[in-house]
């Protein structure tokens, strides 16, 4: 029955196009896609994540600039006792790796869910902690490549955010992180290395469905919190 | 058989929607919240023109090639892992969806705002198979509990006061009557966090498919559409066919265009390109994944060379929130689905009902909507054909009457002819003196508000301007000597 739609779909928009070549045709040619090299400016890492800084607060997150791993611990510690939660969920990212993020909280009493737990764990857990691959300065956004290392549901489930951004991972604006991607991901041979998610993710959860009201936290986290990182350029 | 609900009488439900003073608070508010919020955003982005043009033009290439394109996708996404499916019509669609509901056991669905699963009145059809489906946007959650339908398409239940909604939420949910947004949406959050983490199957719709990767591209503010398809075992996407940008790389002009005219927001809160079902590493993400394409009269859209730019809509929204029409009486007028500018040139198009063929009459044609539509849909033009389609009986409408058609040969004779046009402005001035309205009289906007029979049917529904007292001819004579005067002084 399905075959049988389908090709009468495809009929129905041939004989719309008043085109009756039976079959597929060849391969079309697309106009070009728009080239944003007008928009190009050589931006250094400095003003790039004083952008970033600038975008996330403005989309009522939070965002920093951290220096070392200590700082970063100290902050993650101060985010469980202000929301007074001992659990989290997070990500294998290498960086969080290597600061040995989740030995240093899971000393400190702090439960660590990892990759693999399942949903309503993940739900149950006070924050989530995962490393962007990317992020645009321009609106604030942070770009979540899912792996099995980066579940989709850590930045999405638990009710804070906390996410760390390499400060050479920031980019400009939409049209440097699509070039990015499309330099990356798109073209991988194997499907399973296309990730099945790519989530961008401007601010925290939010609705105005109520009378326009903006209210934070619907169904994704209610606070997002930025950590920047990295050698100053 | 055709199984809508849908009933459309623009006049009768606009008079209503008019009279209502509550709706139509809301309404400005908004708009004008939107208009402005796009105007800004508009404003910052210097490279605006040129991307708008050039998604026009991918836009165009993409339906004059749909029927490669909707195959390519079908490729990129059984590589991928995920299923495609081709439904006719909205009856089609909504069986497919059901069927594999019911082969997996599905009890519970939850839903992510799309206006193609209104356009084939999913959630019907869901309950009619014994299925649970909530909906998880929670404009769409509060209409839903209402039994209503979206009067927006970016802002379902603009039409609701809080008031109203806390009324709803504790006959309905069994809660306190609260009144702060915050409490309602938390209420919501709750109750609608267990639906999540119990669905079976989460349906969602699709802003852009992209062939070259099989990737579906969903854009929301809530969170809810991550839910929908990351948390139950199967997502369902139902998208309808002319939903096609070709490249990945495309996806950043038109993520652009359709979030910025929509919200005025840089990005939305959350933009989800998804490529088929979860990795088979992945340790979360659905296990399923099916793409329904949709037609419903899309391929008879795309047949007609004026209406065929109809397709290349991004449903942001943004003619609504300018359309004269639209701000006066709301989305529920047109039916209920796609409403505004946008709903009066593809509801007539895409639904053999009665009463649609009022739609394309639903507006002045000021072009307002032209001007704010992202990809250049020229609505004045695409309006003006719908109707010459209607008075022609080529669509299934009624032909209108002998008089009319006389009436409208005699218009045509006496503009055509200004002597003769002048005369009868002359004697239309005096004649109509019993019937003009006492208020704006005087300075010149005068309204008739009801002529005698055979005048009556046009007043029936609108004011007829009063005959100036001057033509704008004389008017244009006169300001000229004044000018010719001014410019001898000097």
């Amino acid at each position: 029955m399905s075959r049988e739609a389908k090709d009468v779909i495809l009929a129905s928009i041939r004989r719309g196009l008043k085109r009756f070549e039976k079959g597929r045709g060849e391969s079309p040619a697309p106009p070009p896609t728009w080239n944003a090299g007008s928009l190009k400016h050589s931006y250094d890492e400095d003003s790039l994540t004083r952008e970033f800084v600038e975008e996330v607060i403005k989309v009522k997150g939070h965002a920093e600039v951290t220096d070392s791993g200590e700082e970063i611990l100290s902050f993650a510690l101060g985010l469980f006792e202000e929301y007074g939660t001992n659990s989290c969920a997070m990500a294998d990212g290498d960086f969080l790796e290597s600061l040995s993020l989740a030995e240093h909280l899971e000393s400190k009493g702090i439960g660590v869910v990892r990759p693999g737990s399942g949903d309503s764990v993940v739900a149950d857990a006070g924050i989530g902690i995962t490393e962007a691959d990317y992020a645009i300065s321009d609106s604030g956004t942070l770009v979540l490549l899912t792996n099995e290392n980066n579940p989709r549901s850590f930045s999405l489930l638990p009710p804070v955010h906390l996410a760390i951004v390499k400060r050479s991972a920031i980019v400009h604006n939409i049209y440097d992180v699509m070039e990015e991607l499309n330099s990356s991901v798109v073209k991988y041979e194997h499907p399973d290395q296309f990730p099945s998610c790519i989530t961008f993710i401007t601010g925290p959860s939010r609705t105005a469905d109520i009378e326009l009201n903006l209210t934070l936290g619907v169904h994704g986290p209610k606070a997002l919190y930025v950590l920047v990182y990295g050698d100053k350029g | 058989m055709p199984s809508h609900t849908f009933q459309i009488d623009f006049k009768r439900s606009s008079k209503v929607a008019v009279a209502d003073k509550k709706l139509k608070r809301a309404l400005v508010s908004a708009t004008d919240r939107f208009r402005a919020q796009r105007s800004l955003a508009v404003e910052g982005t210097q490279e605006w023109e040129e991307i708008k043009t050039r998604a026009r033009e991918i836009k165009e290439h993409v339906i004059d090639n749909l029927d490669f394109y909707l195959e390519k996708l079908e490729e990129s996404i059984t590589k991928a892992g995920g299923v495609v499916h081709w439904a006719r019509d909205g009856e089609e669609a909504a069986n497919i969806i059901t069927a594999i509901a019911a082969e997996r056991g599905v009890k519970s669905v939850v839903k992510s705002k799309s206006m193609a699963t209104e356009e084939i009145e999913l959630n019907n059809a869901f309950e009619r198979n014994g299925i649970k489906v909530v909906e998880t946007d929670l404009g769409e959650y509060i209409i839903q509990l209402a039994g209503e339908r979206p009067s927006h398409i970016l802002a379902p239940a603009i039409h609701k006061t809080r008031d109203d909604i806390s009324k709803l939420f504790s006959r309905k949910l069994g809660v306190p009557y609260y009144e702060e947004p915050e409490e309602l949406t938390g209420i919501a959050r709750d109750k609608l966090r267990e639906e999540f983490l119990n669905a079976d199957m989460g349906v969602s719709g699709v802003n852009f498919a992209v062939p070259e990767t099989g990737t579906i591209v969903v854009v929301e503010n809530e969170g809810n559409a991550c839910l929908c398809t990351t948390l139950p075992r199967v997502h369902v996407a139902l998208m309808g066919m002319e939903k096609v940008v070709p490249r990945f790389e495309d996806l950043s002009i038109f993520l652009n265009l359709l979030i910025k005219s929509a919200t005025g927001q840089k990005l939305s809160t959350y933009v989800s390109f998804i490529t088929g079902p979860k990795n088979i590493l992945d340790n979360d993400g659905p296990e399923e994944f099916h793409l329904v394409i949709l037609d419903n009269g899309r391929s008879k859209i795309l047949a007609d060379e004026v209406t065929r730019q109809s397709l290349y809509c991004l449903r942001c929204g943004a003619c609504l929130n300018v359309c004269p029409v639209y701000r006066q009486v709301g989305g529920h007028a047109y039916g209920g689905v796609y409403s505004g500018p946008i709903g009066a040139i593809i509801m007539p198009q895409l639904m053999d009902l009665k009463g649609v063929y009022e739609l394309p009459y639903a507006s002045s044609l000021c072009g307002a909507c032209k001007e704010v539509c992202p990809v250049n849909i020229d609505f004045p033009k695409v309006l003006l054909k719908l109707r010459s389609d209607f008075v022609k009986g080529r669509e299934k409408g009624r032909r209108p009457g002998l008089s009319e058609r006389m009436a409208i040969k005699l218009w045509r004779y006496a503009m055509e002819h200004r002597r003769l046009y002048e005369f009868i402005s002359r004697i239309a001035y005096f004649a109509q003196m019993p019937f003009v309205e006492r208020k704006g009289r005087r300075n010149g906007h005068g309204r008739i508000g009801s002529l005698p029979f055979p005048f009556s049917n046009w007043t029936r529904d609108r004011d007829f301007p009063a005959v100036a007292k001057k033509t704008f001819r004389n008017r244009w004579r006169e300001l000229e000597n004044e000018n010719g005067d001014s410019e001898d002084k000097l």
